[in-house]
């Protein structure tokens, strides 16, 4: 990891032979992981610690997450078929299968904004109880980084049109899958631990 | 960074898709539709298992580790390590250390229902039990311990006819029925000759603190009054109703003298219900914080937090006087107007 070399291209290798830029992903995701880890294990600590409803029985909606739930996987799909265009050289689909992805994401973002202004209206709150506090911020923080891979992907897209994009660039595209995969596997673990189990 | 695909990745990737849409509604079916021959704990197991499969199939397939370069696994992998270590030390955490306070407290309940169905010799060894307990667990954690004085507040056993008569002249009789029932007990258990001497020595180690007057007053729902105290009040008070110097106001050594002065009860749930802000004067240090008002916690719930605070952490044995405010007192305070809760402090203070 320790290299001083300043002026290189994406496809130039360090001792590691790794590109860079894909490296550095995976750390950040390793890092991300401990950030998640701390949120949901905080909201473990506090589970069934709420004084005052709502509780989670009474605002949870199994149904609804699990269309959620399904439509963050297939944006993942999506991402891998568009990292294949892409390598492929098949601009158009590359192109069709990025879009995809980013409207599946806004759609799993727009559930997201219902199931918040839902539970507000249901008198869930950020700081209505315990169970408000480390909910909101444990899947606020998922959210945002939906948001960011949305906004990454679209900012792909854009530079797609702007100068020609080949193969040679599907590092940037990978690596933005990378985190948007790694999104992916979040909720999963949000969706068994907060969701599935609570009414078990 | 060029990897080796096998075969034509897009049929591998759509399985993989297939699957996980497939076990997602799995999960779906197991909660929605609870399947009755499949236990509680299978559920879960299940839950757990098919999300593993779903994470480490997303992660092998979709970003490609499986084929990949190993150093990205090894980064992945420590962090994935870390953060599960976490998820799973955390909450053990947070739970091994409230275990002893617990026990306490259901030791505690067992007690009270004892002395209230009136069994001597029951009580004279839940007196040694539990405060051996307690002995043992302050050791351990070395965490004040704000169960074991209550015990003191307790009426030793052998006190309690001559009590329970200057209270209430006709109900001796339970008393009596004590006492021949710790005759019984003594003789049947071997234990008894070391139960015997414990009512002996507790009141001389604990001389005349306003028992008679106490006898039998503590019961409430201390266990309420705990886990709101922890959820809602143990933040800024601490555990050991200790506070913060100079930015919280300890509850230890401080209700007592409020709740003494007259008028003092209202007040102090006045301040639970309506909050205080402003500076007050604490054991001669200022504090000039805000204390938030509670109207959304219930009047049982408030009557139990004052009740454990007012009874915990050395508390107790300063109560001249002490019945437990019940959620009626509470709830007549909610419909009053409080007035200016500074003043009545400053007035409590002036007694």
């Amino acid at each position: 990891m320790s290299h001083t070399v300043v002026a290189h291209t994406h496809e130039e290798h360090r001792s590691t032979k790794l590109p860079d830029i894909k490296l550095m992903m995976w750390i950040f995701l390793a890092s991300d992981c401990m950030f998640f880890g701390s949120l949901i294990g905080s909201y473990l600590v506090y589970k069934d610690k709420s004084v005052v409803g709502p509780y989670p029985t009474d605002v949870l909606d199994i149904p609804l997450t699990t269309v959620s739930t399904f439509v963050l996987l297939m944006s993942s799909f999506l991402m891998v078929l568009a990292l294949h265009s892409l390598r492929s050289n098949d601009i158009p689909k590359f192109r069709l299968w990025t879009l995809g992805v980013c409207v599946f994401g806004s759609i799993f973002l727009g559930f997201q904004v219902y199931e918040f202004s839902h539970f507000v209206d249901l008198g869930l709150t950020l700081d209505q109880n315990l169970f408000g506090t480390t909910f909101f911020v444990l899947t606020g923080t998922h959210g945002v980084h939906v948001t960011i891979g949305v906004l990454m992907l679209l900012s792909l897209l854009i530079i797609s049109y702007i100068r020609p994009t080949s193969a040679k660039d599907a590092v940037y595209l990978e690596v933005t899958g990378l985190y948007w995969h790694f999104v992916d596997i979040v909720w999963i673990v949000i969706f068994t631990v907060i969701y599935l189990v609570e009414f078990v | 960074m060029s990897e080796k695909h096998h075969g034509n990745p897009v049929a591998t990737y759509i399985i993989t898709a297939l699957i996980l849409g497939v076990i997602t509604y799995f999960e779906f079916a197991i909660v929605e539709f609870e399947i009755s021959w499949l236990s509680r704990a299978a559920t879960l197991f299940w839950l757990v298992a098919l999300s593993v499969v779903k994470f480490i199939m997303v992660v092998a397939i979709f970003m490609h580790l499986k084929d990949d370069e190993r150093t990205y696994t090894g980064f992945f992998g420590s962090g994935m390590l870390i953060a599960l270590a976490t998820f799973v030390i955390l909450p053990i955490l947070f739970t091994v250390g409230s275990i002893p306070q617990n026990v306490e407290a259901r030791a505690e309940a067992e007690e009270h229902t004892e002395v209230a169905e009136g069994g001597l010799a029951e009580e004279t060894s839940n007196l040694i039990e539990s405060d051996g307990y307690s002995r043992s667990a302050d050791q351990l954690l070395d965490t004040p311990r704000p169960m074991d004085r209550s015990l003191v507040v307790e009426p030793p056993a052998a006190a309690e006819p001559e009590a329970v008569l200057s209270q209430s002249g006709g109900e001796a009789v339970p008393a009596e029925q004590d006492a021949e029932g710790a005759a019984a007990d003594d003789g049947a258990v071997p234990e008894g000759a070391q139960a015997q001497q414990a009512p002996a020595e507790e009141p001389a180690e604990q001389p005349a603190q306003e028992q008679p007057a106490q006898a039998g007053a503590v019961e409430f729902d201390r266990e309420l009054g705990e886990s709101i105290y922890a959820s809602n009040c143990q933040a800024c008070h601490q555990a050991d109703g200790s506070g913060l110097p100079g930015i919280f106001p300890p509850l230890a050594g401080n209700l007592p003298d409020l709740y003494n002065a007259e008028g003092g009860r209202d007040y102090l749930v006045d301040v639970v219900l309506y909050g205080l802000t402003g500076p007050i004067e604490v054991n001669g240090q200022t504090y000039n914080g805000a204390m938030p008002a509670w109207p959304q916690l219930s009047d049982e719930q408030i009557a139990a937090v004052l009740n454990h605070a007012l009874t915990s952490w050395g508390n107790e044995d300063e109560l001249e006087e002490f019945s437990p405010i019940d959620a009626g007192e509470v709830a007549a305070q909610r419909s009053e107007d409080p007035g200016d809760l500074n003043e009545r402090r400053a007035q409590l203070q002036a007694q």
